[in-house]
C-alpha cells in the first residue's frame, strides 16, 4: 500500500479515531477506560496502514447501537410457528391452496402444530417453541412482513449477510468494521461464532470481506480448545525464547523502520506484534466463560446439555462486545443439524428450538440487566420462513423468501412492537414488506450510518450493502 | 510564496490533457455552467472530498470558501482576491497543461459573477458520466516523448524517463538517485519472478561491473520459469481461478488446474498478448485448435457455479441462475480485456459509460452458447483420429456381446431352474432386469445394461466399490429403460461387510437425475444407529422409517432385500425371504406419494456400493411379487453363475461359438483399453444456444425485442457489427467478438494491458483501477506515456516480455525508494513517480519466500494442485473443508500450486490479503493486523520453516556461531548483519539456538517488504 500522505497520516485517522473514543466515552460502559489511552496510539498506527475510509468523517446520524450481536437460526426457522400467530391457518388446515414452491411439491395448509400464547406485557404471541422467549417479548421487536430473494439456502443465507444473493460480496460485519472500526484495537471489529456442530452452507464465504480490505473480514472464534487460528505459542517454543526472540525482533524491525521513513505500515508492524502479544493475553481470558457466575451460566444454559453449545456462544458474544467487538454473529446450526424441516416439522423445530430458546432469552435478560440493552442490538435471523402448505403430504414445510418475521432488540427500538404484517396464512406481507436491503439499512441506521452513504469503489461501481436500493425503517426506532 | 507552489503541485496531479481548445464545453448542456465542469474535469482529481489533496475540497461551495490548508480558494466577485483564480490565470493550474485563454476567461467570469455554484458537484459531479470523447475510447495517439534537452542527462535514454520527468518537473519535483545494487536485485527477483535472489546471485551481480549487469539480470529473470508462475499467479487474480464452485456445494474442480498451467507456460513463453487474449475467448474453435486454445477457455467458466439453484424445481429460478452467471462472465471478460464494466448494464444502461443496455445483450448472445464443464482435451484431428480407433472397435465389442448374450441368457435361464431345486411350489417369475456381476455387469435378463465408472469394480463376482472412493463417487447406473415401468419389484443380494455409518442406496429405479423433485425409490440400508432396510423415495414420500428390526452389526454376510412395490400404492419390504416390518400404504393424498411411474428412456436403475455394502446380484421385476415369489426367489438363491456351469448348461456348438467369442471379446477388450481415456478438463462446455433476447430491467420474464451478437459502440475503430443472424452458429459469435476485442485497432484492450503491467511493477496503475478505464476509473496520471507505451506494446507484437524490460530498463523504475519530506508534501501517494513506492509481499511471496529460504521448496511445477486441506463431504454433497498443515514436499510446492477453493480458508495466506478465488481481483488490498502477527509467531508452517532453516544452515556452514548468524542474514536477507545485529544476534542464539534467530528473520519487515 501506498503510505497515506503526511499531512492525512498526521489529523485525519487520529481525528476519525478521536471522535469515537470521545463518543464512546460518554456512553460509559466500557469498565476498560484504561485501554482508551493505549488504544489511540496503537490503533493509529494500524488504522493508519489500512485504507479505511468508512464513513469519513463519522457516524451520519446519532448512533442509537453501538455494538451489534446477531443470532442466525441457519436452515429457515418457520415463521408461522415460532412469532407470527396465523389462527386463520389453523382453521383451514387440510385445505388445499395453490402455490409454487421451491421443491415443486405443495400440499395442504398446514396450521400449526405448536400452540401460542401472548407474552403479558407486551401481548405479543409466541409459541411454545419458545416460551423463555415469550417471557422476555416485552423487549422484542418484530419485523413480520420480511421478503427475500431467493428460495435456495446458499444464496438466501448470502443476501441476509451480504445484501446479495451472490456469491463474494462483503457481509455486513465487514460493512460495519469497515464504517465504524471497532471500539478495541486489541480485538477484531467482527466475530463470528459458527455452530460447532455444523457450518452454514457456504461456510467461511458467509463472513468475507470480499473486496473490503481483509482485516474487516470475519474472525471466527471457537468456544473450545484455541479460540483464535494460531493463537497460541506451541509448546515447542519456550516462552524465554519466545521473549527474546520478540526483544529482538523489535530492535530489527525498529531499525528498519528509523532507515525507512514514512512508511507507516513499518510502524503500523511493529504494533501489530505488541497487540498480537496483548490478544495472546486477552483473548484466552475473554473466551473463558468460566469466570461468570454460575447464576449467569445457568441463564444461559450453560448447565443443561441441549442449551449449552449456544448458550456459550451467546455468553461469549456478550463478553466479546463488552470489551469493545462491533459486531458479533452467532450461528446456530448449519446445513445438518438445521431448522430446514421439510418432513418433520414438529421433531426438528422442537429439537432446534429447544437449543435456541433459553441461550437467546438468557442473552436479553443478561443484557438488559447490565444496562447494555440500551445501545445493543440484538437481531434474531433466519435466511427465509417456511410455507404455510405442507411440503407434499409430509408434516414439514418447505422454504418461504416470501414472508417470515425478523426478531430485533435493544438499542433505539421500539419494545413489545411489531411492524408490518403477513396476511391470514403467513404467505404473503400484508402490510409494509421489508426487503433484506430495507432491514440492513435500518440495522445500519441504528448505528448512526446512513446506507447510501457507506460505499466502496470495486470494479466500476461504488458498492454499498443495500446495492441501489434500501429505505430504514424509522418507524422501529423508539 | 511557499503556499502557493505546494496548491500548484496538488492541483497538477489531476492534469487532465484533453485535446479540445475550450474544455469548458466539453460535455452536453446538463452538465451544469463552464466554470462547474471545468472544476469537475481539472480539478476534482486530488481536489475532492476524499483526498483533499492539501486540505483542500472543490466539491462544494462552502469547502471552497473555506479552503485548504493554504486559506480560502474562493472570493465570490473577487477574481483578484481568489487563489483559485491567480493560480488558473498564471497558467500554473492546471500544471503542465495550462487552461486556453477561453477557459481562463470562462473561470473569471465565473467568480466576477459571484462564483454561483449553479450545480452539484462531487458526488453529485456535473459531468456524471463519459461518452464516446472519454479518454479511453480514443485511438492510441502517437505521442511524442518530450525533448531530451529538457532533461537531466541520466534519465534521457528511455522515453518512459522523458515522459515521467516532464511531469514531475511540472509539479517541482525531483526524481530520486538509483538504488543501490543490491535493493535493485531483489526488487527485480520479486517482482519478475516473486522470488528473492539467493545470496550467491545478490553477489555475483555486486561484483558485474559491466554496463551490462543490469540488463543481463532483467533477461536472465525473464528467462527464468519462475517469471510465468509469478505473472500467472498475477492474472490468476484478475480472472478470479477458482477451483471449487463456490456458492453452497462448493465441490471440487478437479480438472481445473490446466488452465492455471496454461497461464504460467504462457506467459513464460511470451505468448502475444494479441493471442492469448483470443484464446480465452474463443480458443476452442478458433483455427486451427489447439489443446491450449481449448484449455484456455477455462477462464470463461472459472467464476462461481449455483449448481443447486440450476436444479430448482421452479423454471424462472434456473433462468436467473444462469442470467446470474452471464453477468458474472460478461463482467470478467469485459473487465479483464477491456477495462469496461460491461456487466452493469444488464439492468439498464450503464450509469457511467457509454454502453447501451441492448449491447450487454449483444456481447451476452456472443456468450450464451458457453456452460461450466467439463470436456476432452482433444483437438478436432485428435478427436477424428480417436474416434476412428474407438468406434469400429466399441462397435464390434457390442456387437460380439449381443452375440454372446444370444448365446448365454437362455443358458443362464436353463441354469437357473436347474439350480432352483424348489423348496416351495412357487416359482418366482423371470426378472425384467438382472445383474449377476459375475462374468459382466450387463443386464443378462434383457437390455437393461449398466454404464461401469473408474470407481466401481467387479471382483469375486460382486460389485465393489474402489478402495477410497467417495460414497457419491461410487455409483453405476444402467441405460434408460425401454418401456415404462409402474408395478415393480427391486431385490438384492448384499454382502454387509460391516454396518455403514452413512445411509447408502444399494438399488434404486429413478426417472431424470437432479437434486430436487428426482422422482426415486430404492433398497436403502439407514445407516447409523437405526441400522434398517428402507424404502428411499423421493422426499421421504413413500419411506416408512422405525418399521423394520434393525440389522445386526456382524461382519460379512450376505442379506437378500426385495422391495414390492404395489399398484394398490402398498409397500411391501422382504429380509432373507421373509417380510420385513410391516406392508404399508403412504398416508398421502398427493400423486407424488404414490405409486410411481419410471419412464421409457428417461428411467434408470442405479448402483451404490462402499467398502461396506457390496452387491452380489440384483434383478428388477416388472411385476410386484407376492411374498411366496419372493421366499421363492430367495431359497432358490442367488445366481453364482461360473463360467463352466454356464457352458454345461449349452449345446455344444453354443459352448464352442461362445468360447470364440469370449476370446475375441477379450481381444478386443484389451486393444480397446490400451486406448487411454482422453485427459479431462474444465473448460468451456459449449452447445448451439437459442435466441438472445434483451431483458427489460434484466428480467428474464420481461423478453423484448432478439439481439445477435456485436461488440461495443463506444470502442472506436473496430466496428461492433458482427454481421450475424441471432441463431448465427455459436463459434461465429465468439471467433467475431475475440478478433473484435483483442485488435490492434482497438485501443482499450492495449491500454488495458499496459496499465496492469505497470500496476503490478510499480503497486499502482497510471490508472488507479485496472479494471475500470470508464468513467468511475478517471483519468490517467500519465496519459501520453500510457499511449506511447500501448503502441510500442502493438508494435512490438504485444510481447509482455518485452514490454516488462522496457518499463525496467527506465531510470524510473530503477529509482530509489528513499522518502524525502519535501517531496511528500507536494505528492504524498507518489503518483508523479518521484521515488520507487515501497510495498509488502503478496502472501503467496511470503510463503514462497520462506520455503526457498528454508530450503524446502519444491519446485515441481505444473500438474494436479496440492491441496492444504481436508475435504469433508457433508449432507446433500456439500463439502467442508477443514486447513491441514503438512511438511510433505508435495505441500512445498510453489503457492501458486496450491489449489484454489472458494471456502477453503488458510489462516496464514487468508490473513496475508490473498483474495477468495471467486472474487474478481485487479489489486490487492494490504492490510496490517494482528492476526498477521499471530500467523508469523505461531502458524506451524512458519515455524518448521524457521527449523529447517536453521538446519539448512547448520549443514552448510561451520558450527561457529558467528558463521551461523552471517549464514542466516545472508540467506534471508541477502546481505551480512551489521556490528549491532550481530550481536544481538549471537546473543539470541546463544541462549535459545540458531532457529529463533531464523524464526526472527521471517518476521523483520525487512524480509517482508520490497523497496
Amino acid at each position: 500500500m501506498i503510505s497515506p500522505s503526511a499531512v492525512r497520516r498526521r489529523f485525519s485517522p487520529l481525528s476519525r479515531r478521536r471522535l469515537l473514543f470521545d463518543a464512546g466515552a460518554g456512553f460509559g460502559w466500557v469498565a476498560l477506560s484504561w485501554l482508551t489511552q493505549r488504544k489511540a496510539l496503537a490503533g493509529m498506527a494500524l488504522r493508519g496502514a489500512d485504507p479505511t475510509s468508512g464513513t469519513g468523517r463519522g457516524p451520519h446520524f446519532v448512533p442509537r447501537a453501538k455494538r451489534v450481536i446477531q443470532i442466525f437460526a441457519v436452515g429457515g426457522m418457520s415463521h408461522v410457528d415460532t412469532l407470527d400467530y396465523k389462527p386463520e391457518l389453523s382453521r383451514r388446515n387440510g385445505t388445499p391452496f395453490n402455490m409454487t414452491t421451491f421443491f415443486g411439491q405443495a400440499g395442504h395448509l398446514y396450521g400449526s402444530p405448536f400452540e401460542f400464547r401472548r407474552n403479558r406485557e407486551s401481548g405479543l404471541w409466541v409459541s411454545s417453541l419458545l416460551p423463555h422467549l415469550r417471557d422476555c417479548a416485552d423487549k422484542l421487536t418484530l419485523i413480520q412482513s420480511m421478503v427475500s430473494n431467493s428460495a435456495n439456502h446458499m444464496p438466501a443465507v448470502a443476501q441476509m449477510n451480504t445484501g446479495f444473493a451472490l456469491s463474494g460480496f462483503p457481509s455486513m460485519g465487514a460493512w460495519m468494521s469497515y464504517g465504524l472500526g471497532t471500539e478495541n484495537e486489541d480485538l477484531p471489529a467482527f466475530v463470528v461464532l459458527p455452530d460447532p456442530a455444523d457450518h452454514p452452507w457456504g461456510s467461511g464465504l458467509q463472513w468475507g470481506a470480499s473486496f473490503l480490505p481483509a482485516s474487516h473480514q470475519g474472525t471466527p472464534f471457537r468456544t473450545s480448545g484455541d479460540a483464535l487460528a494460531d493463537l497460541t505459542t506451541p509448546e515447542s517454543v519456550r516462552p524465554a525464547q519466545r521473549s527474546a526472540s520478540l526483544e529482538w525482533l523489535a530492535r530489527m524491525n525498529r531499525v528498519y523502520q528509523r532507515e525507512h521513513p514514512g512508511d507507516s505500515s513499518l510502524q503500523a508492524r511493529i504494533s501489530s506484534y505488541e497487540l498480537a502479544a496483548r490478544m495472546q493475553l486477552s483473548v484466552p481470558e475473554i473466551a473463558d466463560i468460566e469466570r461468570e457466575s454460575e447464576s449467569t451460566r445457568r441463564l444461559y444454559g450453560v448447565d443443561s446439555k441441549e442449551t449449552e453449545a449456544l448458550g456459550r456462544r451467546c455468553l461469549l458474544a456478550r463478553r466479546l462486545l463488552e470489551r469493545g467487538v462491533r459486531f458479533v454473529q452467532v450461528y446456530h446450526g448449519g446445513t445438518k443439524k438445521t431448522w430446514d424441516s421439510h418432513s418433520r416439522l414438529v421433531s426438528d423445530h422442537t429439537k432446534m428450538a429447544l437449543e435456541y430458546d433459553r441461550p437467546v432469552a438468557g442473552l436479553l435478560q443478561d443484557l438488559d440487566s447490565r444496562g447494555m440493552l440500551e445501545d445493543t442490538l440484538v437481531l434474531g435471523v433466519t435466511e427465509f420462513g417456511r410455507t404455510p402448505v405442507a411440503q407434499g403430504g409430509s408434516l414439514g414445510r418447505d422454504h418461504h423468501p416470501e414472508c417470515f418475521t425478523c426478531w430485533l432488540a435493544g438499542a433505539g427500538l421500539k419494545r413489545g412492537f411489531v411492524y408490518g404484517a403477513s396476511d391470514e396464512l403467513g404467505y404473503k406481507p400484508a402490510e409494509n414488506p421489508v426487503t433484506i436491503y430495507d432491514y440492513h439499512a435500518t440495522v445500519l441506521h441504528l448505528l448512526g450510518i446512513d446506507h447510501k452513504r457507506l460505499t466502496y469503489y470495486h470494479n466500476g461501481i461504488e458498492r454499498r450493502l443495500t446495492d441501489v436500493h434500501g429505505r430504514a425503517v424509522t418507524e422501529l426506532f423508539a | 510564496m511557499r503556499r502557493n507552489r505546494a496548491i500548484a503541485v496538488f492541483l497538477s496531479i489531476a492534469g487532465l490533457a484533453l485535446a479540445s481548445q475550450t474544455r469548458s464545453e466539453v460535455g452536453s448542456p446538463d452538465q451544469g455552467s463552464g466554470a462547474m465542469r471545468l472544476i469537475t474535469a481539472e480539478c476534482l482529481g486530488c481536489h475532492n472530498s476524499e483526498l483533499a489533496t492539501s486540505g483542500l475540497d472543490l466539491t462544494q461551495l462552502e469547502s471552497t470558501l473555506r479552503g485548504g490548508d493554504h486559506g480560502p480558494a474562493l472570493v465570490p466577485g473577487h477574481p483578484e482576491s481568489s487563489l483559485l483564480w491567480s493560480k488558473v490565470s498564471s497558467g500554473e493550474m492546471p500544471p503542465g497543461s495550462p487552461l486556453p485563454a477561453a477557459d481562463r476567461e470562462v473561470f473569471r467570469e465565473w467568480i466576477a459573477a459571484g462564483a454561483p455554484w449553479d450545480h452539484p458537484i462531487g458526488s453529485e459531479s456535473p459531468i456524471k458520466r463519459s461518452d464516446s470523447n472519454w479518454w479511453s475510447f480514443q485511438p492510441l495517439r502517437k505521442p511524442q516523448p518530450p525533448s531530451p534537452e529538457t532533461t537531466p542527462e541520466h534519465w534521457r535514454t528511455s522515453p518512459i524517463d522523458r515522459f515521467v520527468y516532464a511531469r514531475m518537473k511540472a509539479a517541482g519535483l525531483d526524481p530520486s538517485p538509483p538504488s543501490d545494487r543490491r535493493t535493485l536485485i531483489r526488487r527485480t527477483s520479486y517482482d519478475l519472478t516473486g522470488l528473492p535472489p539467493s545470496f550467491e546471485e545478490v553477489s555475483a551481480f555486486l561484483d558485474d561491473s559491466s554496463p551490462e549487469a543490469y540488463e543481463k539480470l532483467i533477461d536472465r529473470l525473464l528467462a527464468s520459469p519462475r517469471y510465468g508462475e509469478r505473472w500467472g499467479r498475477h492474472w490468476l487474480d484478475v480472472v478470479r481461478f477458482a477451483e471449487s464452485e463456490g456458492f453452497e456445494r462448493d465441490t471440487l474442480r478437479e480438472n481445473a488446474w490446466p488452465y492455471r498451467d496454461y497461464v504460467i507456460e504462457s506467459f513464460n513463453l511470451d505468448k502475444p498478448y494479441l493471442d492469448f487474449a483470443r484464446e480465452q475467448i474463443a480458443g476452442d474453435v478458433l483455427a486451427p485448435v489447439t489443446r491450449d486454445g481449448l484449455i484456455a477457455t477455462g477462464f470463461l467458466v472459472s467464476g462461481p457455479s449455483d449448481t443447486v439453484g440450476f436444479m430448482s424445481s421452479v423454471p424462472v429460478q434456473r433462468e436467473m441462475v444462469r442470467q446470474d452467471q452471464m453477468e458474472e462472465m460478461i463482467g470478467t471478460v469485459s473487465q479483464t480485456f477491456l477495462g469496461l464494466t460491461v456487466n452493469c448494464a444488464r439492468c439498464h444502461d450503464h450509469k457511467y459509460d457509454p454502453i447501451p443496455q441492448r449491447e450487454y445483450y449483444r456481447m451476452k448472445a456472443a456468450f450464451d452458447g458457453v456452460w461450466q464443464g467439463e470436456r476432452d482435451l482433444l483437438t478436432p484431428g485428435e478427436e477424428r483420429a480417436r474416434r476412428e480407433r474407438v468406434q469400429p472397435l466399441d462397435a464390434r465389442i457390442a456387437e460380439i456381446e449381443d452375440h454372446l448374450a444370444a448365446i448365454e441368457v437362455p443358458a443362464r435361464r436353463r441354469l437357473l431352474s436347474r439350480k432352483a431345486a424348489p423348496a416351495t411350489s412357487t416359482v418366482a417369475p423371470s426378472p425384467f432386469a438382472q445383474w449377476t456381476f459375475d462374468l459382466d455387469s450387463r443386464d443378462s435378463a434383457g437390455s437393461l445394461h449398466t454404464e461401469m465408472s473408474e470407481k466401481v469394480v467387479r471382483a469375486e463376482g460382486r460389485l465393489r466399490a474402489v478402495d477410497g472412493t467417495k460414497l457419491t463417487e461410487s455409483v453405476v447406473r444402467t441405460v434408460p429403460l425401454t418401456r415404462e415401468l409402474r408395478e415393480k419389484t427391486l431385490e438384492a443380494w448384499i454382502w454387509m461387510n460391516q454396518s455403514p455409518e452413512k445411509q447408502v442406496t444399494v438399488m434404486k429405479i429413478h426417472n431424470t437425475e437432479a437434486f430436487l423433485g428426482t422422482v426415486v425409490d430404492g433398497i436403502m440400508h439407514s445407516g447409523g444407529d437405526a441400522r434398517e432396510w428402507r424404502n428411499f423415495s423421493s422426499s421421504s414420500f413413500r419411506t416408512a422409517e422405525g418399521n423394520g428390526t434393525p440389522e445386526a452389526t456382524g461382519e460379512d454376510r450376505l442379506i437378500q432385500v426385495a422391495i414390492c412395490y404395489a399398484a394398490d400404492h402398498s409397500i411391501r419390504l422382504y429380509r432373507n425371504g421373509k417380510p420385513y416390518g410391516k406392508p404399508y400404504t403412504p398416508e398421502l393424498t398427493i400423486k407424488e406419494g404414490l405409486l410411481q411411474t419410471y419412464l421409457a428412456e428417461e428411467g434408470r436403475v442405479a448402483f451404490n456400493v462402499s467398502e461396506d455394502l457390496e452387491l452380489e446380484e440384483a434383478r428388477l421385476y416388472d411385476v410386484a411379487l407376492t411374498g411366496e415369489q419372493v421366499e421363492a426367489s430367495y431359497l432358490t438363491g442367488f445366481l453364482n453363475v461360473r463360467r463352466e456351469e454356464l457352458d454345461e448348461a449349452m449345446t455344444p456348438a453354443e459352448s464352442s461359438s461362445a468360447l470364440e467369442l469370449r476370446a475375441e471379446l477379450e481381444r478386443l477388450r484389451v486393444r480397446r483399453e490400451a486406448i487411454p481415456d482422453p485427459q479431462k478438463i474444465y473448460a468451456a462446455d459449449v452447445r448451439q444456444p437459442g435466441s438472445t433476447y434483451l431483458l427489460e430491467r434484466g428480467d428474464p420474464n420481461a423478453k423484448q425485442e432478439k439481439v445477435s451478437a456485436g461488440g461495443l459502440s463506444c470502442v472506436p475503430a473496430a466496428s461492433p457489427e458482427f454481421g450475424l443472424d441471432a441463431d448465427a452458429p455459436e463459434a461465429d459469435r465468439r471467433i467475431r467478438l475475440a478478433e473484435w476485442m483483442a485488435n490492434p485497432r482497438n485501443p482499450i484492450f492495449a491500454r488495458t494491458m499496459v496499465n496492469r503491467v505497470w500496476h503490478y511493477l510499480f503497486g499502482r496503475g497510471l490508472i488507479e483501477n485496472p479494471n475500470d478505464l470508464g468513467f468511475n476509473g478517471g483519468q490517467p496520471t500519465h496519459p501520453e506515456l500510457l499511449d506511447w507505451l500501448a503502441g510500442e506494446f502493438v508494435r512490438d507484437g504485444w510481447s509482455v516480455k518485452r514490454l516488462h524490460k522496457r518499463i525496467m530498463m527506465s531510470q524510473t523504475y530503477r529509482q530509489s525508494s528513499d522518502w524525502r519530506e519535501r517531496s511528500v508534501a507536494i505528492d504524498s501517494g507518489n503518483r508523479l513517480l518521484w521515488r520507487y513506492s515501497p510495498r509488502r509481499l503478496e502472501g503467496e511471496a511470503i510463503r514462497d519466500a520462506m520455503l526457498v529460504v528454508s530450503g524446502q521448496i519444491n519446485w515441481e511445477m505444473g500438474g494436479a494442485s496440492f491441496r492444504p486441506f481436508q475435504e469433508e463431504e457433508k449432507f446433500n454433497a456439500f463439502e467442508m473443508y477443514t486447513p491441514v498443515d503438512s511438511g510433505e514436499p508435495a505441500f512445498n510446492r510453489r503457492t501458486v500450486y496450491r489449489m484454489n477453493v472458494a471456502s477453503a480458508a488458510n489462516p496464514l495466506l487468508d490473513s496475508f490479503d490473498c483474495p477468495n478465488p471467486n472474487v474478481k481481483t485487479p489489486k490487492r488490498v494490504v492490510t496490517t493486523t494482528a492476526l498477521q502477527a499471530l500467523s508469523l509467531m505461531n502458524n506451524a508452517f512458519v515455524l518448521r520453516q524457521a527449523r529447517a532453516f536453521a538446519d539448512r544452515i547448520e549443514s552448510e556452514v561451520e558450527s561457529d556461531r558467528k558463521h551461523h548468524v552471517r549464514r542466516a542474514f545472508e540467506i534471508a536477507l541477502g546481505r551480512t548483519p551489521g556490528r549491532e545485529e550481530m550481536a544481538w544476534s549471537e546473543d539470541l542464539v546463544g541462549k535459545h539456538g540458531l532457529s529463533s534467530l531464523c524464526w526472527g528473520l521471517f518476521n523483520t519487515s525487512e524480509f517482508l517488504y520490497l523497496n
